[in-house]
């Protein structure tokens, strides 16, 4: 019996992975994908509280602008990691886990800050409660 | 207390032989990190929370350890019974002191002081090193840049 049930499932979740794979968010896409989410809060979110560049910073919106400040000309190498990659997220249902990244790396003055998220599927929305803020240093 | 030789042991380790969780890309900065896995501070966003690995996980950041640390300030007034403890280095202006909190800015870092040598992950080499206060106090070149000690967190 649950076999039977089973197989549907299957079936239905394979296709929407190869959809997903199918429609994996560009580079760019990413990128406008985040912007959605700069009005959610970092307080609250464990990777998130104390990661604003300044101490006033209160959302998305803020970390990721200040960030994108220290990406300053003629001191070393900057760039931007934006992709997605297919992924189920926490509720089981396909769609894409995001990622950006800002680097910078100028001898030891080397980092890697950015946030990751899940966009779903279905509907191709952020999912905000998915966001995390990454980096370390 | 860690001694002076556990950490000579590490000399020359990328952060990959530290760090069974996976979290090991050379573009990141692994100061934090390195002595967060030799003194095993485990509160905090950690190189788990980062690539949920398998082990206990270390913490990646330096903003986070000074917070946790049980008391800081310049290390000009560093207590001389405090022989050893973490040793920050940034620009003043984005440490706090009475808040017991520092900037989330790039220029910022980490080591263990022990009985007058420093351990820190140098990102450039890739590697632990060992330095002097003073060559640790020239990591970043700028006037504003200063060292302030933390004493251990529990």
């Amino acid at each position: 019996m649950l076999g039977i049930v089973h197989a549907p499932c299957l079936a239905a979740q394979g296709r929407a992975s190869s959809a997903a794979s199918r429609n994996l968010p560009s580079p760019q896409e990413v990128m406008r994908l985040l912007m959605t989410l700069q009005d959610v809060p970092l307080k609250g979110n464990e990777t998130c509280a104390t990661a604003g560049t300044s101490l006033s910073d209160t959302d998305i919106g803020d970390y990721i602008s200040g960030w994108l400040v220290e990406l300053k000309p003629g001191q070393g190498a900057n760039w931007i990691d934006a992709k997605a990659t297919p992924a189920a997220g926490d509720d089981k249902q396909a769609g894409w886990k995001c990622v950006v990244m800002f680097r910078h790396v100028n001898g030891d003055d080397r980092w890697g800050w950015g946030v990751s998220f899940h966009v779903r599927a279905s509907d191709h929305k952020p999912v905000k409660e998915s966001i995390r803020c990454l980096g370390g240093g | 207390m860690i001694t002076a030789a556990q950490l000579d042991q590490n000399l020359g380790n990328p952060i990959s032989k530290l760090c069974t969780n996976g979290y090991t890309d050379p573009n990141d900065n692994h100061c934090a990190h390195f002595v967060s896995h030799m003194l095993d501070y485990q509160f905090g966003t950690t190189c788990k929370t980062m690539s949920g690995g398998p082990n206990p996980g270390a913490n990646i950041r330096v903003q986070e350890l000074f917070a946790h640390c049980n008391g800081v300030g310049a290390w000009s007034a560093r207590p001389s019974a405090l022989v050893q403890c973490l040793v920050f280095v940034t620009d003043s202006g984005n440490v706090h002191l009475k808040l017991r909190k520092m900037d989330n800015v790039p220029k910022k870092h980490v080591g263990i002081f022990l009985n007058g040598t420093i351990w820190h992950y140098s990102n450039s080499k890739s590697q632990v090193v060992k330095v002097t206060p003073k060559e640790f106090s020239h990591h970043y070149p700028g006037p504003g840049i200063a060292l302030f000690y933390g004493v251990l967190p529990a």
